[in-house]
């Protein structure tokens, strides 16, 4: 049977760098909190029967946060081999707080000191061989980045898992020791004996998830020693706890000679000083993000996708597959199928691929060198203004790759008002499935312009902000915005081959996606559009879908895309947001290059004017997410809030898109004044009251309730 | 309906079939099937967790 080893640490200690260096496995490397919630594994690298786990980074084992939870859970309940805690040399004091708590579970502990370059580049230095002495546990110096040391350290552990010599537990002061021997007596019997010191922590703290079968008298008299404990120290038996590790952490800190404390700016401090700056902060993050979409829609991916799109997916693939089709003499509704459905339809959105890897690609370098969690910090200033948290941007910047796992990392915001906030406008933000539908609209119908991309982006970020402050003054919504408190990891240059894996991942999970979901989707779009409701091919306009779409397009026709076509290509988004590039793929004869030569897009400006195409992308952009998205918010937050999410989403999504094409086509003098535009001016006008009305008092309710008593 | 028709036909009902039980198989193992890529689940070695 195989041999389990947890790997545990506080978050950005490197634990999933060494979980890398371990296994070989792909894993992803993320520098703020909520970027798993789950544990992972893998198998040591030359021994097959040793699997490693990965748990998610925790500051402690209380059982305030979801990866706490799930970190402590598996420690206690499923009991691996032994725990190799990976401690961040130059945080050395924090991170043995967590390893205090660590050798209570009555587990095998190998220490692993990361980062030693770090702490030797301060000045500082660690005595290892005198933390392992005061530890009692083996401690192992690495560099996880550098691959030094790694499988020395895991076979260190496995050593301690075959000798099953536990940890023993650090002691606290007298009394809580004398406290903790008591409770451990009323323990006994109740759980295992290598739980004993863990069970008796945890019942002194008072831990609302420690669940024993203990009688009534038991449970008195465990009450009756931490009363105790607490009169005699005039404090809370929680505090008195977390004081006394934080003793234990300092002695055992001091015992290792952690010597040369800080005094010097660090070279993460001093890039910090510019880009955390009050003033130069938000002007660089609106440049970085505007060099992201820059590259990844108008320069470096353009090139690449205007060849797959106008070489491999216009001269190539469709030209060779028409030609094989018509020696293979097949029917005419096939060679439909295959050309104008399936090639057409995910030849489109394969043809982005180059310019999402690309976004990819930024993206991953910009997690892994650390900067992404400086955006959280500086939206928490800008979002504080407005009674929002930067703790509500952690899961919108994990949304910019997919809003899943964005809508899902909401889980670590305790407030539940500011959860369902962050949950409604998570999706507001571009995610990478959308990047498709924005590099279409910026290629067919604006020329490539370099400033549709990122202006697509900080519709979302301002979508955001002003759905946050126009919720916040809703009575279900009004409160104080959620303490923000998170760790600034350093800054260091991300490993290209790091990148690179993350950037084929997804690249991989992409065409994934394209041969499955969108295979599906477009080939039903295409038999919708080429057959009618007695199943006989028809021209597109007399179809099944243009029925359909013709029913639904008068909605969009104050948007400026009254066209079925655009109807159906916004409707179909739902199933997946590069859905819509599919759709018109197929709807606009994608497959077929015009004769004169004019661009295969071209057919899209006859419906579009540029406006009228921006209205169509704001729409898409903020509208309802994708069905697995949705699928999201429901497991949050419920059915009747995935509702009132889905349903504020549409209805800013319609006004903002109806009031940029009334607007936007007054100003061009593709429209004149009319009806449309006097709707675009009451929506801009309630819009600027509920943005600019006083924010309501909370205790307004309090005296409320207090006069109806 | 000749050879070649009945064929490919024969390959694009499995592929329909192949790509439905992907995506079955993805959400059983609690992936995303709508992931485009974007999400740190890539790849799917994380352990689904963060698509439960």
């Amino acid at each position: 049977m195989g041999m389990k080893i947890a790997l545990a640490g506080n978050p950005n200690c490197g634990k999933t760098t060494l979980f890398n260096a371990l296994t070989g496995a792909s894993q992803h490397v993320g520098n703020w909190p909520g970027v798993t919630v789950e544990k992972k594994e893998g198998k040591l690298r030359g021994h097959g029967d040793v699997i490693i786990q990965d748990l998610p980074g925790v500051y402690s084992l209380s059982p305030y946060t979801l990866e706490e939870v799930v970190t402590r859970d598996y420690l206690v309940t499923e009991q691996p081999d032994a725990i190799l805690n990976i401690i961040d040399a130059s945080n050395l004091e924090r991170n043995l707080y967590l390893t205090t708590q660590l050798m209570e579970l009555g587990l095998p502990v190998v220490i692993a000191l990361n980062m030693m370059d770090v702490v030797r580049r301060q000045g500082g230095s660690i005595q290892s061989s005198a933390l392992s002495q005061a530890l009692g546990v083996p401690v192992v110096e690495i560099s996880a980045l550098k691959g030094e040391n790694c499988v020395e350290a895991a076979l260190e552990a496995v050593r301690a898992a075959k000798s099953r010599q536990a940890a023993k537990p650090v002691t606290f002061g007298e009394d809580i020791e004398h406290a903790l021997e008591q409770i451990g007596t009323q323990v006994s019997g109740h759980c295992q004996p290598s739980h004993n010191r863990w069970y008796a922590v945890k019942l002194f703290e008072r831990d609302a998830r420690t669940e024993l079968p203990l009688g009534q008298m038991a449970k008195d008299t465990i009450e009756a020693y931490i009363k105790t404990v607490e009169d005699a120290q005039d404090d809370d038996a929680e505090s008195i706890i977390t004081n006394a590790r934080y003793e234990c952490a300092a002695k055992l800190a001091h015992a290792a000679g952690r010597e040369g404390k800080v005094h010097k700016l660090t070279g993460s401090d001093k890039i910090d000083q510019i880009v955390t700056n009050r003033w130069l902060g938000f002007p660089i993050f609106v440049g970085v993000m505007f060099l992201v979409y820059y590259l990844s829609i108008s320069t470096v991916g353009t090139m690449m996708t205007d060849w797959v799109n106008d070489v491999l997916f216009g001269e190539i693939i469709p030209p060779a597959v028409e030609g094989w089709l018509a020696s293979a003499a097949t029917p005419e509704w096939l060679n439909g199928l295959v050309l104008d459905g399936i090639v057409a339809g995910v030849g489109s959105v394969l043809g982005f691929l180059p310019q999402m890897m690309v976004l990819f690609l930024c993206l991953a370098f910009l997690e892994d060198c650390g900067y992404m969690a400086r955006i959280a910090f500086l939206m928490d200033r800008i979002f504080r203004r407005f009674g929002l948290s930067g703790k509500s941007f952690i899961p919108m910047l994990i949304g910019t790759g997919c809003g899943v796992p964005g809508i899902m990392a909401s889980r670590t915001i305790e407030n539940q008002r500011d959860r369902r906030m962050t949950v409604i406008t998570t999706t507001f933000i571009p995610c990478s499935a959308k990047l498709p539908v924005i590099a279409l609209i910026a290629g067919a119908l604006f020329g490539g312009a370099w400033w549709v991309g990122p202006s697509a982006y900080f519709v979302g970020v301002a979508a955001i902000i002003c759905s946050g402050i126009i919720l916040k003054k809703t009575r279900l919504f009004v409160g104080d915005p959620a303490p923000f408190v998170m760790e600034l990891p350093a800054y260091h240059w991300p490993s290209l081959k790091g990148v690179l894996r993350h950037m084929w991942e997804r690249a991989v999970a992409f065409i994934k996606k394209a041969g499955t979901v969108i295979f599906l989707a477009v080939t039903l779009i295409w038999f919708l559009q080429t057959f009618n409701f007695r199943l006989e091919m028809v021209e597109q306009n007399e179809s099944i879908l243009a029925s359909i779409g013709n029913v639904l397009a008068p909605i969009f026709a104050p948007l400026g895309w009254g066209d079925w076509r655009a109807a159906v290509a916004a409707i179909s988004g739902l199933i997946a947001k590069e859905n819509v590039v599919g759709t018109l793929g197929v709807l606009f004869g994608f497959a077929e290059v015009a004769e004169d030569g004019v661009e295969i897009w071209g057919t899209m400006q006859q419906v579009f004017t540029p406006v009228a195409a921006y209205s169509f992308l704001v729409f898409n952009l903020l509208c309802a997410p994708c069905f697995a998205a949705i699928g999201a918010v429901r497991r949050e937050l419920g059915g009747k809030w995935t509702l009132i999410a889905v349903g504020y989403q549409c209805l800013l999504a319609y006004m903002v898109s109806l009031c940029i094409y009334q607007f936007g086509a007054l100003l061009t003098g593709a429209a004149s004044f009319g009806v449309g535009t006097v709707v675009a001016i009451i929506i801009l006008v309630v819009f600027l009251y509920l943005l600019f009305r006083p924010q309501p008092k909370p205790e307004s309710k309090l005296r409320r309730a207090a006069v109806k008593a | 309906m000749n050879l070649p028709t009945i064929l490919i036909v024969l390959v694009l009902v499995i592929a329909v079939v192949l790509a439905v039980r992907s995506i079955v198989k993805d959400k059983k193992k609690g992936g995303c099937s709508g992931c485009s890529g974007g999400c740190s689940c890539s790849g799917h070695s994380h352990g689904g967790g963060c698509c439960h």
